[in-house]
């Protein structure tokens, strides 16, 4: 193991760094005794329901300082429009990642003497991880992309193009319609009932809306399949771990053979799915084995 | 809109249309806490707030909010300090430790850092959501300061509830489940519980058993309370605080930001989400009501040890 536990020998130091035309709050981690002139850094990007630098219930800064106390440098960051940082909050959509705001972030390392980089990011971070470490000028070693989506969608809309791929309205009012649905549908919890009902009528007949990027919400992203196959081709170690509970395995199963080369044991990249549900960092138990898995996972990576 | 930004001595500076930022950790190793001061950039400040911020997903969702808020209030002349307490967002500390009395001695040490660094004596409180019982609770011993109560939980046990409702809005729709042990049974029989991957302790609830008005206390000071939600109606229990601080000779201003605010949801995920909007007009509330009672007071230091 690299470390398996957090301790007090890193150091924590708040800074803001340029970006585009905006100005991100980020924290560095240091391990004690560090020089960056041999470090190489990690950084940890958040998921967009989540897009505080903390990441959910600390998450973010759980993996900084694990990584740091096993002697990497690591650095977290707010978004644009979120947090400490300025700017306007904007849509995340998947079509569009924060690519901005991590090259800042790696340029800010550049100056302070980091050339070498590995990123971690989840959901809309890891999108954003993928498709800048197939790009960037800066030394990316490796990606680690916990639930990246397949599809290009808007934060909110996961769940309901989902169910305009795979359902009618119809259908899933008709599967609603059981008689413990109905009976638990009237009792106690009839607000709560009420409220779902009324989200997932909204958010299906939403999906049929027009839109500009319609199209792009039901199918495999090109920007997600081209940043793979340029990460294939720049040898750049990458791994994408996902739940098997997710519902992006459904979109990996229509995905069939654009995606079914990194499923191979061995490919890189790679797609590995874990038990239970991944997507969102919903439960601390999942925190917990990913902080775990991240650990592993860099092991490796200090022994290659 | 002017920006500069440094970091030297291990805080991180920056400035933006009127106001500059600090942020820094303060405390003992291993325990410290990340504060966030923010102040106006060209002149002195005539009175401080300390934000005392919410919880679990909460934290999440209302923290521009507050940074937009401390920006705002700058603009008008006011230091803010906010902070996150040990075990919870970028400060150090065991989060299985966050109970009520280590929140409100993280708050005190929130106070002394801003009343060092202004020099600042005329000190306002707000709290929000589960924050309201810690500003609540550092207020009491503050005679007069003024208070503003940001959607303040009122008693854990509606926090619970609220919490079992999130969890099964969220079972319902995204898993199809409908949960046979509710949120609070699951705390009986345990020591935490998982509410959207954070994890509500029961030490933490026990800790918040005293309520809002009695953590408050009895000493009369203006009060501002807002609600935060669709009904053009004040809700029982905020109706029945009011009632009772002002039978006690508080000044209580109550207001309702209309919107809807999806406490313990993250993201935009579940429904629409009013956050930004109510973020804005809850901001230029705060900022009238607090530059009008100091107004009232003349900005002097009140007799008899009062602070605003």
């Amino acid at each position: 193991m690299v470390t398996a536990t957090e301790d007090q020998t890193v150091i924590e130091i708040p800074i803001f760094l340029p970006a585009g035309e905006n100005t991100l709050f980020g924290i560095r981690t240091l391990p004690a005794g560090h020089d960056e002139r041999h470090s190489t850094a990690v950084v940890v990007l958040s998921g967009g329901g989540t897009p505080l630098s903390t990441g959910v219930n600390g998450f973010s800064v759980r993996v900084c300082r694990l990584v740091s106390s096993a002697g990497f440098h690591s650095l977290r960051f707010d978004y644009h429009g979120v947090g400490e940082s300025t700017g306007d909050p904007d849509r995340f959509h998947l079509g569009a990642p924060y690519t901005v705001d991590l090259e800042g972030a790696l340029q800010f390392l550049t100056t302070v003497g980091i050339s070498r980089s590995i990123l971690i990011g989840e959901c809309f971070g890891a999108r954003t991880a993928l498709s800048v470490a197939a790009s960037t000028h800066h030394d990316v070693l490796a990606v680690l992309a916990i639930s990246p989506p397949i599809r290009d969608f808007e934060m909110g809309e996961r769940v309901s193009t989902r169910l305009a791929v795979e359902h009618s309205l119809f259908t899933y009012v008709k599967r609603g319609f059981t008689p413990r649905t109905l009976k638990r549908a009237l009792g106690s919890d009839r607000r709560a009932y009420a409220r779902v009902a009324r989200e997932k009528v909204r958010s299906v007949m939403r999906s049929g809306a027009s839109s500009p990027d319609r199209a792009e919400r039901y199918v495999v992203s090109r920007g997600f399949l081209d940043a793979l196959r340029r990460l294939s081709e720049k040898g750049i170690q990458t791994q994408l771990v996902y739940g098997d509970q997710d519902d992006f395995i459904g979109d990996l199963q229509r995905a069939g053979s654009a995606v079914a080369p990194f499923l191979t044991r061995g490919s890189n990249p790679n797609i590995l799915t874990i038990p239970g549900w991944v997507h969102g960092l919903a439960s601390s138990a999942t925190q917990s084995s990913l902080v775990e898995f991240t650990d592993r996972w860099l092991s490796r990576r200090a022994r290659d | 809109m002017t920006r500069s930004h440094s970091t030297t001595d291990r805080i991180a500076r920056s400035s933006l249309g009127g106001s500059t930022i600090q942020v820094r950790y303060i405390g003992v190793s291993g325990q410290e806490i990340l504060v966030c001061l923010t102040a106006p950039e060209a002149r002195a400040a005539l009175a401080g707030v300390v934000i005392c911020s919410p919880l679990h997903a909460d934290f999440t969702k209302h923290y521009r909010t507050e940074v937009e808020l401390g920006r705002t209030l700058a603009r008008h002349g006011f230091a803010t300090l906010r902070f996150h307490y040990r075990g919870t967002g970028h400060s150090k500390g065991d989060p299985a430790a966050l109970t009520m009395s280590s929140m409100v001695g993280d708050a005190r040490k929130a106070i002394d850092y801003l009343t060092d660094e202004t020099s600042l004596d005329r000190i306002a409180f707000l709290g929000s959501r589960l924050g309201g019982c810690v500003a609540a609770a550092v207020t009491a011993s503050a005679p007069g300061s003024p208070l503003v109560l940001w959607e303040p939980v009122i008693a854990a046990s509606r926090y619970l509830r609220e919490a079992e409702r999130a969890t099964l809005v969220v079972d319902l729709a995204q898993h199809g489940n409908h949960p046979d042990v509710r949120v609070g049974g699951q705390l009986d029989a345990s020591d935490s519980v998982d509410v959207h991957g954070y994890p509500v302790t029961r030490a933490l609830i026990d800790s918040f058993s005293v309520s809002l008005p009695d953590l408050l206390g009895d000493r009369a000071r203006p009060i501002l309370l807002l609600q935060v939600g669709k009904s053009t109606h004040l809700r029982p229990e905020y109706a029945g605080c009011a009632q009772g601080w002002t039978s006690q000779g508080f000044d209580v201003t109550t207001d309702i930001l209309r919107g809807e605010v999806s406490w313990w949801f993250r993201g935009a995920g579940f429904g629409r989400d009013d956050t930004d909007r109510v973020a804005s007009e809850g901001s230029e509330k705060v900022v009238t009501w607090l530059l009008d009672r100091g107004r009232q007071t003349g900005w002097s230091k009140a007799a008899a040890g009062g602070i605003w």
